[in-house]
């Protein structure tokens, strides 16, 4: 489904990603871990086209990601930041936009927007302009933008940030049913608790490298859970207390 | 800005034997109110960057002092400031006296300006954003008129043909007639300034209590097969929704005062002085989206990257929808010079052909520049801290089509309406090539800079997205 080759990026002297190889089949929940500023948004934003690497390669679904963009695009759902809506359109607008950019019957938006809009307990035809949304409801419009056509393969970067308990769980339970019916999916978050009951592989990244890959039996030892697990690739926990308490 | 800091200081001093306190408290009380009422027309929310400071400010009176503070440091206004801290010192240069007298007075004029700022942007968000706007232009009627009048510009010959065009002309002497005293001017100012400020403070207490409004009814997804006809419409839908966009389309309005003047609409130089104002507005109702195609929707071009929509539609989805925009410009201009102004139906072809040049010419120019940080022609462009080079050298690519058009039409009217035809078919038809040929060019740039772009438009610096200076001109 998707196969990395020697991927490094770089932003002038700043690496981001070094010599990263991966490869995941079909159906799997890859859950990609790591500290802020690891490489996490940058690997998504490569795998989904927004960004050139500076060396390697990258297939997805099969075909190069850099001949065959538009078709990728088509086939793959991407969960756009919610900073990066358009913020002019109502939800309902947004979903019927990009809905027919790829290629869906005005109708069957419709249909999909309100099974999405019960589900997600949102209100997207309420007359407000994205922009006057909450963060949360602008991540569940973000969110339905990117299932709403039915992705084979499905990126979301921090899906669960700025949700409130029940949206997340909620939110949850649609990932755990998308990825039952068969879709691939990608998902950065630092919900350490929901990625490990959510994914089905795992793969940790520190400063642009990879630090560990593999599915939680592979990785996890005796009772350690994917927290314990984290906490002690990326050196421990700091433990301490302030001068003034 | 040392420059204009010195010359308007110098031309201070020279006029100021012709000043007298009640012409300087009618300037300052003017400026405030004009500037005040169009502001908040203009800023309905009055927005200012105060989000920060509210968990430490509790009560309505901290706040509307912040927020005076605050808005007295904003960059137009810190601009306005200088300018006329320029003129009175220039005042006091003649009359050394003066300078004392007027700064106490320029406050209270600045923070009458912030109060009023507030208290009618409130007023405009109770009102029908069309009629806020409608109100707009006839506050500015109503500011150009007395600024006029007031400051006895109508005995400078030069200025005389611009007096027939404000309708409000005979109305606007009403305010401040006879002789004043300093000391009334500060009683006035102060009690002005004092009531302004109560006002404010409770309406600061009341917005902090209301709810938010919602609109009425929700606007309506559109249908299209097309990827770019998607596009031109969510482009035209954006740019109708800004305010910006609506306040634009009033500017031929202006244009028809200036038209008042039978002797400007004779086949000639009236004609090209009548052309000129109608590109000139046009600069700024096309020329500012189209070398800003991505700036329009800073965030919300991302989204575009991630969706199976080639870039070529996706440019021409947005061409075409600021061209839909200044076509309304052209049909209301053509109806102005055809039904309402004593101008020769002969000529509306041509002027709308040349609307059509300078939109082409504009977009086969704009489009591979469009990469940039702000419009060359926004206000916030010519702010002092904004001015760069990188951005003053896109100057010439907006207006520079604008003169080479207005001497064209210049030319051709001289040898009469077939001429005239021709020049601007000719003009057209370059036009389209131009269009043809830089939007292969944006094409290009996109595609290369698309990377570059995205962090450009993520509020990198361009220093470090393009260290060496880069190929984009920054």
């Amino acid at each position: 489904m998707i196969r990395i080759q020697n991927l490094a990026k770089s932003y002038g002297p700043k690496v981001a990603l070094s010599n990263l190889d991966l490869t995941v089949e079909a159906g799997t929940f890859l859950g990609v871990l790591g500290r802020n500023g690891a490489g996490k948004t940058t690997l998504i934003r490569a795998l989904t086209g927004q960004l050139r690497p500076t060396s390697g390669t990258i297939q997805v679904l099969g075909l190069d990601l850099a001949a065959r963009p538009l078709e990728l695009r088509r086939r793959m759902g991407v969960m756009p930041e919610p900073t990066a809506l358009l913020e002019d359109l109502t939800g309902a607008q947004y979903l019927q936009f990009t809905g027919q950019l790829r290629g869906l019957p005005f109708a069957e938006i419709q249909r999909r927007a309100r099974e999405l809009g019960d589900l997600l307990e949102t209100d997207l035809d309420r007359p407000e302009p994205i922009a006057a949304y909450s963060f949360g409801m602008k991540k569940k419009v973000a969110f339905a933008s990117a299932i709403l056509h039915g992705p084979e393969l499905l990126f979301l970067d921090e899906p669960f940030e700025g949700l409130d308990p029940v949206s997340a769980d909620t939110l949850r339970s649609l990932l755990a049913s998308l990825h039952a019916a068969g879709t691939t999916l990608v998902m950065t978050s630092h919900l350490l608790g929901m990625a490990e009951r959510l994914c089905t592989r795992f793969l940790i990244i520190d400063q642009g490298g990879k630090v560990a890959e593999g599915t939680p039996g592979e990785m996890l030892q005796g009772t350690e859970t994917l927290e314990d697990l984290f906490l002690r690739l990326m050196g421990g926990r700091k433990t301490g207390a302030l001068s003034w308490i | 800005m040392a420059g204009s800091f010195l010359l308007l200081g110098l031309a201070a001093g020279s006029g100021a034997n012709a000043l007298d306190p009640a012409l300087a408290g009618r300037w300052i009380a003017g400026l405030a109110l004009g500037l005040g009422v169009l502001g908040g027309l203009w800023d309905g929310t009055y927005t200012l960057d105060i989000a920060p400071l509210r968990p430490f400010l509790p009560g309505p009176w901290d706040l509307t002092l912040a927020e005076l503070i605050l808005g007295l440091t904003t960059g137009f206004k810190a601009y306005v400031g200088t300018l006329t801290l320029a003129f009175t010192l220039g005042l006091g240069w003649r009359h050394p006296g003066w300078s004392l007298r007027l700064l106490p007075l320029l406050l209270l004029g600045g923070l009458g300006w912030v109060c009023l700022e507030r208290l009618v942007g409130a007023l405009g968000r109770a009102v029908n954003r069309w009629f806020k706007y409608v109100a707009l232009f006839v506050g500015l009627g109503l500011l150009l008129s007395w600024v006029f009048r007031q400051a006895g510009l109508d005995s400078v010959p030069t200025l005389r043909w611009a007096l027939p065009a404000l309708p409000f002309l005979q109305r606007s002497g009403a305010f401040m007639h006879g002789p004043a005293s300093w000391e009334m001017l500060f009683v006035l100012s102060i009690t002005g300034t004092l009531l302004l400020g109560l006002l404010t403070g409770a309406l600061v207490g009341w917005d902090l209590t209301r709810g938010t409004e919602v609109p009425s009814s929700p606007p309506r997804p559109w249908r299209f097969q097309r990827p770019w006809a998607g596009i031109a419409v969510q482009q035209w839908r954006q740019l109708w929704s800004s305010k910006i966009g609506v306040i634009r389309l009033f500017f031929p309005l202006l244009a028809l005062m200036w038209m008042k003047s039978p002797a400007l609409l004779d086949l000639r130089s009236g004609s090209t002085w009548m052309v000129f104002s109608l590109g000139y507005f046009q600069c700024a109702l096309s020329g500012a989206p189209l070398f800003n195609l991505f700036g329009f929707d800073r965030g919300g071009v991302r989204s575009f990257w991630t969706l199976p929509v080639e870039d070529g539609s996706w440019l021409a989805g947005k061409l075409v929808g600021i061209w839909a925009y200044q076509a309304c410009f052209t049909l209301l201009m053509g109806l102005v010079l055809a039904f309402l102004a004593p101008v020769p139906p002969a000529l509306v072809l041509p002027a709308c052909l040349f609307t059509q040049a300078l939109f082409l010419v504009h977009a086969g120019a704009g489009a591979p520049l469009a990469i940039q940080l702000a419009s060359p022609l926004s206000a916030r462009a010519w702010l002092p801290g904004s001015l760069h080079a990188a951005r003053l050298v896109r100057i010439p690519a907006v207006l520079g089509p604008l003169a080479g058009l207005v001497l064209l039409w210049f030319w051709a009217s001289r040898h009469g309406l077939p001429w005239l035809l021709a020049s601007q078919g000719l003009a057209v038809a370059i036009g389209l090539g131009m269009l043809v040929h830089g939007f292969g060019q944006a094409k290009a740039t996109l595609e290369a800079h698309r990377e570059e772009l995205t962090l450009l438009l993520e509020g990198h610096p361009p220093e470090t997205v393009f260290p060496e200076g880069g190929p984009l001109g920054f």
